[in-house]
């Protein structure tokens, strides 16, 4: 073998050394790239968790605050409802209309009792879902009557919104109770309820042509107080305006309170 | 027989009128006000209708009942005050008893309890539930259970409201207690009504309040 000759067979295996290095460095760098690859995903996967429990505790805590909204609630209805029976007991006699009031207590109950077990259901409620459910339950609150005309109105400015079922809960309560109130001491030939969705607020009015409210009535139980509770428990904001003319009721609530 | 005079403190129109009802069954029982709200409550007594009891709501929006009742009983020493709950929450009533309560009454009792209620109150004090009594125990004890365990406060417990405490965490009513420890149940009230002003004293609020 001539020197030539295995100067060449070293160059031959020289370049075929650094073809196999190159093709090994490759190789390691897309195995690096690969574990890197691996290790985002794994990263992504473990903030997505995060974000997931994050949402769950948030959807636990909601559900704790209706869970008390509905034990203050109907603890308080319950307490009345047993006292009133109790009482009725002990006279004897029932008075008819009295047993009938109880009754139309129970039932309002009942309805409310409904409306809470869907809204638990829920982890986001679309404002057209809010608003069929709210316009159901005026229908309802109206069963039998046709004075005073009811007038409701939907518009959800934020287009497609959803709204926390907190939020939506004290919109239903504070609807149903705002109208029950006006049915009962406004006298009024009309009432409007407006529900009105934007991109950062739900704002709910109610307005009759009645009488006005008496004092007696701002502070009766579970009455225009309870209203304002609600909005301040969410951070909204409530505003009443009564003359003789009329009520005017405006609640403004956060969509994400 | 004397009539007792009593006081509604609570904001909800309708269970205000329920208890108030169930009070005006009984002609030993005199109804001298109802009020919706704390600072309504200070209005009324501040113009000389001091009642002998006051019933009062824990919830109410500003004011709510317990600072009222610290309010009250800083004013008016020998006023007793039942406090009316919707649920039994006990941190709430423990806090009630520091202020300065004697004892809690469920609003959707019946006439009869409520009625009995307000004579025991007069009496001295209204047992304890067996959760409550162990908290108080715990808490007389000085054991960690409640926050702020009061120094050397097994002193203050004499030995025979000890054993009323125990038998009330054991679910005994007065006139149990009573023939257990051989005692008149007036005189199981007068333990309770002790009982009562201990833990007043040795709540924080209260031991500030004595020392000034």
């Amino acid at each position: 073998m001539s020197v030539a000759e295995i100067l060449n067979s070293v160059l031959a295996w020289s370049s075929q050394r650094i073809t196999y290095l190159t093709k090994r460095l490759e190789i390691q760098d897309s195995y690096t790239s690969l574990l890197k690859s691996l290790l985002e995903a794994e990263q992504k996967r473990h903030i997505a968790e995060l974000k997931t429990l994050q949402l769950e505790r948030e959807l636990q805590v909601q559900r704790e605050k209706l869970g008390r909204d509905l034990h203050d609630g109907f603890g308080s209805q319950l307490t009345h409802l047993i006292s009133r029976l109790e009482l009725l007991a002990y006279h004897k006699s029932p008075d008819p209309n009295q047993l009938l009031r109880l009754s139309e207590f129970t039932r309002e109950m009942n309805h409310t009792l409904r409306e809470t077990i869907w809204l638990l259901d829920q982890e986001q409620i679309t404002g057209e879902a809010l608003g069929g459910r709210m316009h159901g339950l005026l229908l309802k609150v109206w069963e039998d009557r046709e004075l005073p005309y009811l007038k409701w109105q939907f518009h959800d400015l934020g287009k497609k919104s959803e709204v926390r079922p907190l939020i939506a809960m004290h919109l239903l309560r504070i609807a149903q109770e705002g109208t029950i109130n006006a049915l009962k001491y406004a006298f009024a030939s009309q009432i409007n309820v407006t529900l009105e969705i934007s991109q950062t607020d739900t704002s709910l009015t109610i307005t009759d042509d009645g009488q006005g409210l008496h004092d007696v009535t701002y502070t009766n139980g579970f009455g225009l107080n309870n209203l304002r509770k609600r909005a301040e428990e969410v951070n909204g904001t409530f505003f009443i305006n009564s003359t003789a003319s009329g009520t005017y009721i405006k609640v403004v609530l956060p969509l994400n309170a | 027989m004397q009539i007792i005079t009593v006081g509604i403190v609570e904001d909800n129109a309708q269970l205000g009128q329920d208890i108030r009802d169930k009070l005006v069954l009984s002609k030993e029982v005199e109804v001298l006000f109802e009020v919706r709200s704390g600072h309504l409550l200070f209005q009324t007594l501040q113009k000389g209708t001091v009642p002998h009891i006051l019933l009062m709501d824990i919830q109410m929006p500003e004011m709510d009942g317990i600072e009222a009742t610290r309010k009250a009983k800083q004013q008016y020493p020998d006023l007793k005050i039942v406090m009316l709950t919707v649920m039994d929450d006990e941190k709430k009533l423990f806090e009630a008893l520091q202020a300065g309560a004697s004892g809690y009454m469920l609003k959707d009792a019946k006439p009869h309890q409520i009625l009995n209620a307000i004579s025991d109150v007069q009496e001295g004090g209204l047992p304890l539930s067996p959760s409550l009594a162990r908290q108080v125990l715990s808490y007389l004890k000085g054991e960690k259970v409640i926050p702020k365990p009061p120094i050397a406060a097994l002193e203050v417990l004499s030995k025979r409201e000890m054993e009323v405490l125990e038998c009330l965490k054991r679910g005994l009513a007065v006139k149990q207690i009573s023939e257990e420890l051989f005692i008149a149940n007036k005189t199981v009230r007068k333990h309770l009504e002790h009982i009562y002003e201990k833990l007043q004293v040795h709540s924080a609020n209260g031991a500030i309040m004595k020392g000034l």
